[in-house]
């Protein structure tokens, strides 16, 4: 069939913020479908509340609505907008769930709107745990046994039919807590009493243990006559236990047999086939490594997160060719985008191995449990790619941005086999540095496959790695050596640590000997045809073919790796954007970049891609090869920045701000002299070495002060400190690694927080607007909400705020993007932080202010001047509309030690809601974060004492809307003392009949307010507060100024009842 | 590992390691690769990879090791296997010997770590060429001459079964005439409980006929169709009087005896991802395909065929009809292993056989 001509104006789904568990992929998936939808002559209507998304931009879809993701709002699009279809499929969970709601509230059929890509009977069926299991059934299919069991006789009875071991779930506990692994009679008798005891419906879940099991994945097109392919099958290397998203994981599978492979291979398709989707669909399976039982797992029936993985290591652009078929179009009827010559309907055939590594969040987001379970707890995921396993593992290690970029880990190569052993056999982020300490002291490959039911296909890989540290380490400066090492991946720094010399010596080695590395082309068909996708990966072989020869002069951009907390997706719009206006001026653009969830690796982007760690050695082999006209390192965030100097020394022309600039606002001295030179005022402050000296600072410059490690990032360690008991405590828990360098006391100025993005020229700025922070200094700006235009600056403030972003731009000779806090304390500005870079509320001002500053610092650093791209004013006039940018957290993702907001960045994404009011634009980034917003009801307060009078206020006005107020003893008092009635309730902890938890566990709560000092000890019972509030899903504000806000939206949204 | 060195008849070469069967010298063989990226074990004894080198694209082999059960004949018949990383640490439940020593104890050289796709793209752009593997210190020069004269048309002859055998079997007796036969055409017949005499390739119409057969399956098979003339007249001789059902070497021999033409490709098709158009039921097959010549596509009609089944990649032929309905044939292996399998086309054998036995 080919396409449906009745289809003319389609309405796509956005998956709204980045949370765990749904992130960039969702951008990526939707800008190509979006872009397949337009080329075929279709109206395309887009609705997502994230701003950070590439798929929000004005030329990717034809009308772009950023508004919360709620039936309502979509409604209301709906009947504005009327779309003929609807198409649900690659807005992730959020947006396949938004499209059954408003299809079963009639909402679709009302306004004649049709889903296309797949049927509600087809989401049904692969989601609900009857129908699946009935359609499993039908189709002969196994999945593993599960039944529900009210009592211990009922969970006997199953465990002895199906036999141990066996999984015991609690119904509706808190992260299934009270859950686990029966072996035995005894043990399922212990479980499942406590289990039974814990469920609020004395219910448990009881289900056949297939934990150990190979996890494989198939991704599976299917079109409108059932014409189905495979796009890729992924091995995940964590047995089942892992979910997929935290697993590393390989394409294609490495030790199935082909039986097997295809065995899985055809249930897979006779699944997609069964259930009528027409699109791409994931098949998660269960092989039994010791016989050929295998079980169906789950299916996500549209466009995942291993849909752009599969998408990104083959070469196949999955939700386009979904987006064509959910049009009408068949397999047949499509040719494959990246040969341009074969058909879509070939199942692509790699030539590689590409490897995924989890990007795990508990460097910033603290837990004592770092065990990875089915829960997924990533926040991204990079892609390394070669043509041995061993070279993508250590291309992985390279690529993941965390501290560590070789298989050694001080910590545990310290360690006793003893001590590991014990660590090694539980899945969490750091079990793959365990089990490279172990091998390293000759532990048994085959034990360690036993312990860690890691296949020993995988452990024999990682044991080869140490094989070859061990041959570096005993014949240094051997070219053959070396040659080896660097087929199986070897980084020099590596090598210049085994060498015991450095790295440049290593490179000059190397290259003296003539060894680099060639270029290799993903082409989804392993060189079967001709093909001419500019689409890389690096490989130590004899044939290059990623030509470098070009009629255009090449700027290489640099990527921002993978998402992580602190740097997300708005780097990657930052990257987008530049690329395109490189191409615009005339360029050839090169991308270096390995996360495969981002638009900016889609291979159609660019001119050339390529997937490689974002490290020295790599991207300047890279850069070597291309011998571009300069890099531009200002978007990628501090991945790329942290580049820039490596590049400068190696003599790469860096485009933009130069690194000595850089440098120079980095380095606190010369920042704090640079700004005095231009009598621009910062919050005093002093460099200390201890805590004697950290005391006296503090006293100079009068408590509060701000205390933090020196050369860190995100707000790392960073605490504002009320007094020397605080500060005692600070220096007591701070870890010793910051003691190698020194400590920041600075005076804590409280103010109102403004941001700033500027484009400088070197003559002269152009800022689009300014951000104004709601919650005053104190809380991360990545974690605070934020308004534009401002509404509280006054002209003279937006004039001196002006004038000062000009100064230091002249000063620290900004070329391009920089970003700017200031806070404005009592009238005076202090300028608390510079970035010289792009930020992380540049997609935000794109949005709100339509001034792409992206495309005009990208224009500045080609050389061009401001006045000249048509800016002929140093601030932008504000916007009539208001825009409220809100974060988003996915605390209930994880279980962490605390989630109390400060200076440290928490959230994972953010959302806007723009609107005529002030008011009516916090309600909608509210609502699109996913806040509950009641009008009635119960409000929980606790306060520390020191803060107990800012929520006076906050409770009268809460108390007059006519809510109902509780509060801890001390609390309950203080407001009494000014004229509030409270219900007292009793704190966890307290020995007492009824105490908050009863309060939550009744649903009489609605929002909590928990407002503590930032140096306040962490009382478990606060912790435990706040754990239930996010868990039930019910607001729980720690900021004043964020409950301010709240109320705002409240009182404007109700009426004030007031007797005359 | 030693080293050695493959030569490809237009001069270049390339040094590897050489796993398995060491070798100081092979004879010569026309070098092929194969996109599949698992069932090595399924490739190396595969009958239709007789004298011929594959190169796997996939670049790590031996994950899995080998195991008892799929074999696709009694030894391996390719003439060396190339690949870029060789797993000498397989890891499988089932597995019971690794590839090098497979291939050692049946004298068929490995090689690796030599940059397989570069050899892929010579062998895309120039066609596949003849080869040979020499000592490290050869001048290539010297093998010129005898790379390009070197030519074999002796495959099938030496391949194909000398002595009938018969697989026991319930239900419809088939004659399986054996150019090169993969053991799963056997299995896939067996399992709808055919009886299978399975005969030499050269055999008469007259000793098949003889047989009483419901049915006459012509297998899979190394080499050029055209090399086999005694078994294009045992197909002519045969086709009419009973259901025959071709398979790869057997759809080519067909065409052959129905008076159309085969060519030789560029470089073929050797994969187990290979999209075909099944006219009859309009829908896409993946395939699995093995072969170096085709059925040209002209004047199919005129020789009292018809189109089943047509290459999505490059249009060429891909499965072909009498109009008689007597005789149908693929070019692409329905028996799968290594790759998908599409067990409609032996039912319909067996639905054709079942069809005569009643009329």
């Amino acid at each position: 069939m080919p396409k449906n001509k009745s289809i003319k104006k389609v309405l796509v789904i956005g998956s709204g913020p980045i949370v765990i568990g749904q992130a960039a992929e969702f951008d990526y998936a939707g800008v190509q479908a979006c872009l397949a939808l337009k080329e075929e002559g279709i109206e395309v209507v887009l609705v997502n509340s994230n701003p950070a998304t590439i798929m929000t931009d004005t030329d990717v879809a034809d009308k772009v609505y950023i508004e919360p993701l709620t039936i309502e709002f979509l409604e209301r699009v709906i009947r504005l907008e009327k779309p003929d279809s609807l198409l649900p499929t690659l807005g992730g969970q959020t947006g396949l769930n938004l499209a059954l709601e408003l299809d079963s509230a009639g909402i679709l059929a009302e306004n004649n709107v049709n889903l296309i890509g797949v049927n509600v009977d087809s989401i049904n069926k692969a989601e609900d745990r009857e129908l699946f299991k009935n359609l499993m059934n039908e189709l002969e299919l196994p999945i593993p046994a599960s039944t529900i069991a009210n009592t211990a006789a009922e969970a006997h009875a199953f465990a002895s039919e199906i036999g141990f071991p066996v999984i015991i779930r609690p119904a509706f506990t808190l992260g299934g807590s009270g859950g686990g692994i029966a072996n035995n009679i005894e043990e399922l008798e212990k479980i499942v009493t406590h289990g039974l005891d814990l469920s609020p419906v004395t219910q448990v879940l009881i289900e056949q243990s297939i934990k150990g099991y190979k996890e494989i994945e198939y991704e599976v097109i299917c079109d409108n006559k059932g014409q189905a392919i495979v796009v890729c099958n992924m091995e995940n290397i964590d047995p089942v236990g892992v979910h997929t998203g935290d697993s590393i994981v390989v394409a294609p599978s490495q030790t199935l047999t082909d039986r097997e492979y295809h065995r899985l291979r055809t249930v897979s398709l006779d699944i997609i086939k069964a259930l009528g989707i027409a699109g791409g669909c994931n098949v998660q399976l269960a092989q039994d490594p010791n016989s050929s039982q295998f079980y169906i797992i789950e299916v996500n029936p549209r466009v995942s997160r291993s849909s752009a993985l599969a998408s990104k290591a083959t070469g196949y652009p999955i939700a386009k060719i979904s987006t064509l078929i959910a049009i009408g179009y068949n397999l047949d009827e499509i040719k494959n985008p990246i040969t341009k010559d074969s058909s879509a309907a070939v199942e692509p055939a790699l030539d590689y191995v590409a490897l995924k590594f989890a990007r795990l969040p508990f460097d910033k987001l603290k837990t004592n449990d770092n065990r990875l379970s089915t829960q997924m707890q990533a926040t991204g995921e990079i892609l390394a790619i070669d043509t041995n396993l061993e070279a993508a593992f250590l291309k992985a290690i390279r690529s993941l941005e965390v501290k560590n970029k070789y298989f050694a880990h001080p910590k545990f190569d310290k360690m006793s086999i003893h001590e590991l052993s014990s660590l090694v056999t539980r899945a969490t982020d750091e079990q793959i540095f365990q089990m490279f300490a172990m091998l390293r002291q000759g532990f048994d490959p085959l034990k360690l496959a036993k312990l860690t039911e890691i296949n020993k296909f995988f452990v024999f890989i990682y044991k080869h790695i140490i094989d070859i540290e061990n041959n570096l380490i005993a014949n240094k400066f051997d070219i053959e050596v070396l040659k080896h090492a660097k087929k199986y991946g070897f980084a020099d720094e590596d090598i210049a640590r085994f060498w015991e010399t450095t790295e440049a010596k290593v490179r000059e080695f190397r290259q003296t000997s003539g060894l680099k590395p060639v270029y290799k082309m993903i082409d989804t068909c392993a060189a079967e045809f001709a093909s001419s996708t500019s689409y890389f990966y690096s490989a130590y072989a004899s044939q290059n073919e990623s030509n470098p020869e070009s009629d255009k002069q090449k700027i290489v951009v640099l990527g921002s790796g993978p998402i992580r907390i602190g740097q997300g997706i708005e780097f990657d719009y930052a990257t987008v954007h530049c690329i395109k206006e490189v191409q615009a001026n005339g360029y050839e653009a090169v991308v270096i970049n390995n996360n495969p969830e981002t638009v900016s690796t889609d291979f159609a982007l660019a001119d050339k891609l390529y997937i490689a760690p974002m490290v020295k050695e790599d991207v300047l082999d890279i850069i070597e090869h291309e011998k571009p006209v300069g890099v531009i390192v200002q978007f990628g965030g501090q991945t790329a920045i942290n580049l820039c100097q490596d590049l400068t020394d190696c003599g790469i022309k860096i485009l933009g701000t130069q690194n000595a600039d850089i440098d120079r606002v980095e380095d606190r001295e010369e920042f704090e002299a640079g700004l005095r030179k231009i009598e621009v005022l910062q919050p005093q402050g002093k460099i200390v070495n201890s805590l004697e000296e950290a005391t006296l600072a503090a006293q100079s410059l009068e408590y509060p002060v701000l205390v933090r490690p020196s050369f860190v990032l995100g707000g790392e360690a960073m605490k504002i400190i009320s007094g020397e008991a605080s500060l005692v405590d600070y220096f007591e828990n701070l870890d010793k690694r910051y003691f190698d360098k020194p400590i920041l006391v600075d005076k804590y100025v409280n103010g109102m927080e403004l941001e700033v993005d500027a484009v400088c020229d070197g003559s002269t700025v152009f800022i689009p607007g300014l951000i104004e922070h709601i919650e005053s200094s104190g809380v991360h700006s990545g974690d605070s909400m934020a308004v534009y235009p401002p509404q509280r600056v006054t002209a003279e403030q937006a004039a001196e705020v002006v004038e000062i972003t000009e100064k230091i731009a002249k000063e620290f000779k900004v070329l391009g993007l920089m970003n700017i806090q200031f806070i404005i304390d009592n009238g005076k500005v202090f300028v608390i932080e510079v970035n010289p870079r792009a930020s992380r509320t540049v997609p935000f001002l794109v949005k709100t202010t339509k001034h792409n500053i992206v495309k005009l610092a990208t224009n500045v650093i080609l050389g061009k001047k401001l006045i000249d791209l048509g800016i002929d004013t140093k601030l932008a006039p504000n916007q009539k509309l208001i825009s409220v940018k809100a974060p988003v957290f996915s605390f209930n993702k994880i279980h962490m030690i605390d989630n109390l907001l400060g200076p440290e960045m928490k959230s994972t994404g953010e959302v806007m809601g723009t609107d005529i009011s002030f008011e009516k634009a916090l309600y909608k980034a509210f609502l699109a974060s996913n806040t509950v917003i009641s009008h009635k009801g119960g409000v929980l307060l606790t306060a520390s004492d020191t803060k107990k009078a800012s929520i006076v206020p906050i409770a009268k006005l809460f108390s007059k809307l006519g809510f109902e107020l509780y509060a801890t003893k001390s609390t309950a008092s203080y407001l009494r003392e000014h004229g509030l009635k409270p219900t007292v309730v009793a704190r966890i902890s307290d020995d007492s009949e009824y105490t908050i938890k009863d309060l939550f566990a009744e649903g009489k709560l609605n929002y909590v307010l928990n407002v503590i000092s930032n140096d306040s000890r962490v009382l478990a019972d606060e912790v435990t507060i706040r754990n239930i509030a996010i868990s039930q899903n019910i607001p729980c504000f720690s900021s004043i100024d964020t409950v301010s806000a709240l109320l705002k939206v409240l009182v404007s949204q109700g009426s004030m009842i007031n007797a005359i | 590992m030693k080293k050695v060195k493959l030569v490809l008849e237009n001069g270049m070469s390339f040094t590897a390691d050489n796993f398995g069967y060491e070798v100081s010298r092979t004879e010569i063989s026309e070098i092929i690769f194969t996109t599949s990226m698992s069932g090595y074990q399924e490739v190396i004894t595969d009958p239709s990879y007789y004298k011929q080198m594959v190169v796997m694209t996939y670049p790590i082999v031996g994950n899995y090791g080998l195991n008892a059960t799929d074999f696709e004949s009694s030894k391996p018949y390719l003439s060396a296997l190339i690949v870029n990383e060789y797993t000498e640490m397989y890891s499988h439940a089932d597995a019971n010997q690794s590839l090098a020593d497979y291939l050692k104890e049946h004298k068929v050289p490995g090689l690796c770590g030599l940059d397989t796709r570069e050899l892929t793209n010579v062998i895309r752009n120039s066609g596949c060429l003849r080869a040979i593997i020499v000592p490290i210190d050869t001048e290539v020069s010297s093998l010129e001459a005898d790379l390009k004269a070197w030519t074999y048309t002796n495959h099938v002859a030496d391949v194909s079964t000398k002595v009938s055998y018969v697989c026991p079997g319930p239900n419809y007796r088939v004659a399986l005439i054996d150019c090169g036969c993969k053991k799963h055409i056997i299995q896939k017949l067996s399992k709808y409980g055919c009886e299978i005499i399975v005969m030499p390739y050269n055999s008469t119409s007259e000793q098949i006929l003889k047989l009483d057969a419901d049915g006459v399956m012509f297998s899979n098979g190394p080499g050029d169709p055209k090399d086999v003339p005694e078994t294009i007249k045992l197909f002519k001789d045969l086709h009419g009087k009973l259901p025959i059902f071709g398979i790869c070497l057997g759809h080519q021999i067909f065409a052959l005896s129905m008076g159309a033409n085969t060519s030789k490709m560029k470089f073929g098709h050797h994969s187990s991802n290979h999209p075909v158009k099944d006219l009859d039921l309009d829908t896409i097959l993946t395939t699995t395909q093995n072969h170096g010549y085709a059925v040209d596509k002209i004047d199919l009609e005129a020789h009292n065929l018809r189109l089943t089944h047509v290459s999505l990649n490059d249009d060429s032929v891909e499965g072909i009809e009498s109009l008689d309905k007597m005789s149908y044939t693929v070019q692409f292996h329905p028996e799968g292993n290594q790759g998908p399998s599409h067990d409609q086309l032996f039912e319909k054998f067996i639905n054709r056989m079942k069809e005569e036995k009643n009329a």
